[in-house]
């Protein structure tokens, strides 16, 4: 027993949720949407999610090694991003293309950034966006496909003319409708969502606002019929549970996070209905906010409670 | 009112004995005569004098120092110089026990004598102290120069680990009740609230039962917050009554409001009624390898080592650590040397590595740190301003309001020590204000914070995040005074410190 007088400050425990935890149930709550997607789409999902999982890790940890960070935790965060990558895919891509969203993501866009939580953008989002802008000359073929070489039409294309009845909105809900491997199965989307937010891992302040701002304008430019259609289309769902309620990107306060979410429902509901650049409308409107992200902090910013002024 | 902050779970300890008990007599008393943050008393005893229980010690030097007074009967063996378990350096007087009953405490009042002034005179003779932050004397929330319009009694006990309010609520009501009533006519309050969590739900019952029996059951108001972590420190709890925050550094009576413990409350009745000093203090003393988890009363200058002794902790096979005030809010240490002092209402004994903190990681911009911290300091931006050593941007974020409760600390999901950052901020700021008060500017000359910022970088890296206070020659001196204490004689120990003239 020695007699230095230690005296430590408060507090002495601390929450049991950590980075880790968070990021392994943001990997856990991606599962059933892999899972619906590989019955949908058939097993070569499980090849594409293993080459994009498998590049994001191992450029991670290589890129850590450089910097010499390596060993600080277990890097979920890669993991995940591996996975959103991919799954923001259609079933019908090159199987390069996954390790290629995931170097883009990984590399440009969270390390060059400065690595774990300096990102301006959402790596996912952005990798997608420089996608779609590289390959534009496949874009139709390579971003609506449900099997190799098929060429099918995506929801929005119907949409965008007003034909509201070709596709079945049943099956859009279960996911078995052309689209990105991931982002089709609404169901499971939405009760990843709850989990999450009931776990608080994501907080409900964003996705409500981006629903609420994304009817409002798709009801504003299609009419009320168009209103449970547009959302169930495209990537909107997918991106308001995973994308932008990921705590990098958005903003600090509850009031910022409010507005952040109402911006994407607007920007989201605005390139859906115009049909801005397809089913990547989505993503951008993810970059747009963003971008907006650090000024809705400043403008956000609390006030202390009983702080004078500084003179 | 949006009350921020967490909802900590109530530790549940097992076999907690339930009403009160009265610690065993030690065989040594190292009281401190500076007592929670007051600065040190003047020492009225040397060493050889006999005292009783209740004689004084020390009278206050400045302006705001307190009355120290005998725990025990027994004889003054010794004066030794070293920390108390605030982290200030001070005398503390060791007295050793005699198997004597002998009180010499203040006259006691009549009725017909409680007039505000002579309230006051007892409540600053008693040399009362808050248990709670920022653990004051507490007659120097009644030095008013405005009338107050609400006294609020704060039942509240949001920390886990803290029982001993509840406790003497429940076993104790009618002494809490009736001070709470001699500190409304001190300070001359409109009216008086008490107010809970609705986790009491049992003492709230037993109070309201009491209120009856009493037949004041509507006439006595009684309001019951959610169990909100941070709830319990004045300046919140006189914002979400009255929706006025207390500016930094001032106290609530600038908004008419004053908070005063329920502890405090039967401390004062019994100074008043039977003329009973500070000297002990409803204590929760527990810990998962306690024996005996109860409620006691603790005198003041106990020794830790008696303690852990008295309830059956089993001190060899751990290192150990003490908590004294809750794990949220308290502050921890690995000597069992020390002696308690008044500003307690909690003793957590502890192996050190049960609540070792994690490591830092980076941080994720999640702003969980910024929704729950309740005076609505950025802290993400304070831990910031914190690497870059940029003192006038962390004062600019309010760090100055900084309650020091936890809450960010606790939440943040990279395990980042923001509360410890912003406390050290706060500290810095405020240092410098107390060195040159006519300065705004508090930016850096360049190469001045150096050392401060090598002494900060150690004390994140020692075990996980404990501040090694550095000793002085002077405080082992001390330190070796009271371990051979425990083996010499008493009467083989040469007084230390001031005493050599004597
Ligand atoms: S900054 Fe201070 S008041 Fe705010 S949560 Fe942290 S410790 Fe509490
Ligand atoms: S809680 Fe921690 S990780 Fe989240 S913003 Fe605050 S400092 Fe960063």
């Amino acid at each position: 027993m020695n007699n230095k007088l230690f005296v430590s400050s408060t507090p002495h425990i601390t929450s049991t949720v950590s980075t880790m935890y968070m990021m392994i149930v943001m990997a856990l709550a991606l599962v059933p949407t892999s899972v619906f997607a590989v019955v949908n789409f058939g097993i070569r999902v499980v090849y594409l999610i293993l080459i994009g999982v498998g590049t994001s890790y191992a450029l991670e940890k290589v890129l850590n090694l450089l910097k010499d960070k390596n060993g600080q935790w277990l890097d979920f965060s890669s993991v995940v991003t591996g996975l959103m990558v991919t799954l923001v895919m259609p079933v019908s891509v090159p199987l390069w293309m996954p390790a290629l969203g995931s170097a883009i993501a990984i590399f440009v866009f969270k390390f060059c950034f400065g690595g774990l939580s300096k990102n301006v953008f959402n790596p996912t989002a952005a990798a997608r966006v420089i996608l779609s802008v590289m390959f534009s000359g496949l874009n139709l073929s390579l971003f609506t496909g449900t099997a190799i070489g098929e060429n099918v039409a995506s929801p929005l294309h119907y949409f965008a003319m007003g034909d509201y009845a070709t596709i079945n909105l049943r099956s859009m809900f279960f996911g078995s409708v052309p689209g990105a491997m991931g982002t089709v199965a609404i169901i499971t989307i939405l009760a990843c969502g709850i989990i999450l937010m009931f776990l608080k891992i994501t907080d409900f302040v964003v996705p409500v606002g981006a629903v609420v701002t994304f009817v409002a304008s798709v009801w504003i430019f299609k009419g009320a019929v168009g209103i449970i259609p547009y959302l169930f289309a495209g990537s909107f769902l997918f991106a308001c549970v995973f994308m932008i309620t990921d705590p990098v990107t958005s903003p600090n306060t509850v009031w910022g996070r409010l507005v952040y979410g109402l911006l994407f429902g607007i920007f989201a509901g605005l390139f859906m209905t115009k049909n801005v650049m397809g089913e990547t409308g989505v993503f951008v409107a993810v970059l747009i906010v963003n971008l907006i992200a650090p000024l809705l902090d400043k403008i956000f910013m609390p006030r202390p409670l009983g702080l004078k002024e500084v003179k | 009112m949006e009350i921020r902050g967490i909802r900590l779970k109530k530790h549940k300890i097992s076999k907690l004995a339930k009403g009160f008990f009265v610690l065993r007599k030690s065989e040594n008393y190292v009281v401190p005569l500076s007592v929670g943050v007051s600065e040190q008393s003047e020492r009225v005893v040397s060493v050889g004098d006999k005292v009783n229980e209740g004689t004084l010690l020390a009278k206050p030097k400045g302006k705001y120092g307190n009355f120290v007074y005998s725990p025990c009967c027994g004889s003054v063996v010794g004066i030794v110089r070293k920390l108390n378990i605030n982290g200030i350096i001070c005398d503390h007087v060791i007295i050793k026990q005699e198997n004597r009953e002998d009180k010499s405490y203040l006259p006691t009042m009549d009725a017909s004598e409680f007039s505000a002034e002579k309230l006051l005179k007892r409540l600053y003779e008693s040399g009362m102290v808050d248990n709670f932050p920022p653990y004051e004397v507490t007659y120097k929330k009644y030095l008013l120069n405005s009338s107050i319009k609400q006294l609020i009694i704060n039942c509240t006990e949001t920390d886990p680990y803290e029982y001993a309010t509840s406790a003497i609520v429940q076993t104790y009501t009618s002494e809490m009740f009736e001070g709470a009533l001699l500190f409304k006519t001190l300070c001359n309050a409109e009216n008086i609230i008490f107010v809970f969590t609705n986790k009491q739900a049992k003492t709230i019952k037993l109070f309201k039962e009491y209120l009856k029996k009493r037949g004041l059951k509507n006439k006595v108001k009684i309001k019951i917050y959610p169990h909100i972590y941070p709830l319990s420190y004045s300046r919140l709890l006189a914002y979400y009554q009255t929706g006025k925050m207390v500016k930094e550094n001032s106290r609530t009576a600038e908004i008419k409001v004053i908070v005063e413990g329920a502890i405090n409350c039967y401390d004062f009745f019994h100074a008043v009624y039977n003329g009973k000093p500070a000297i002990e203090r409803a204590v929760t003393i527990s810990g998962n390898n306690c024996l005996r988890k109860a409620n006691y009363f603790v005198k003041n200058g106990t020794p830790i080592n008696h303690i852990m002794e008295v309830v059956g902790f089993n001190s060899n096979s751990y290192e150990n650590m003490l908590i004294f005030g809750g794990i949220m809010t308290g502050v921890a240490q690995e000597t069992p040397s020390a002696s308690i002092t008044l500003a307690a209402n909690s003793l957590l004994l502890c192996d050190s590595s049960e609540f070792g903190l994690e490591k830092e990681s980076e941080c994720i911009n999640c702003g969980k740190c910024v929704q729950h911290c309740p005076v609505r300091i950025h802290v993400k931006n304070v831990d910031d301003a914190f690497t870059e050593r940029d003192f006038m941007q962390a004062k600019k974020l309010g760090v100055s309001t900084c309650l020091n409760c936890g809450v960010c600390s606790f939440v943040c999901p990279a395990k980042r020590k923001l509360a410890q950052k912003v406390q050290y901020m706060k500290n810095f700021t405020e240092n410098r204000r107390a060195k040159n008060p006519d300065s705004s500017d508090y930016l850096l000359v360049e190469g001045e914070d150096t050392t401060m910022q090598q002494d900060f970088d150690t004390i994140l890296d020692v075990k996980g995040g404990y501040e090694n206070v550095k000793e002085t020659n002077e405080q082992s001196a001390a330190l070796e005074v009271i371990e051979s204490l425990k083996e010499k004689k008493p009467d083989s120990i040469i007084s230390e410190g001031g005493d050599k003239n004597e």
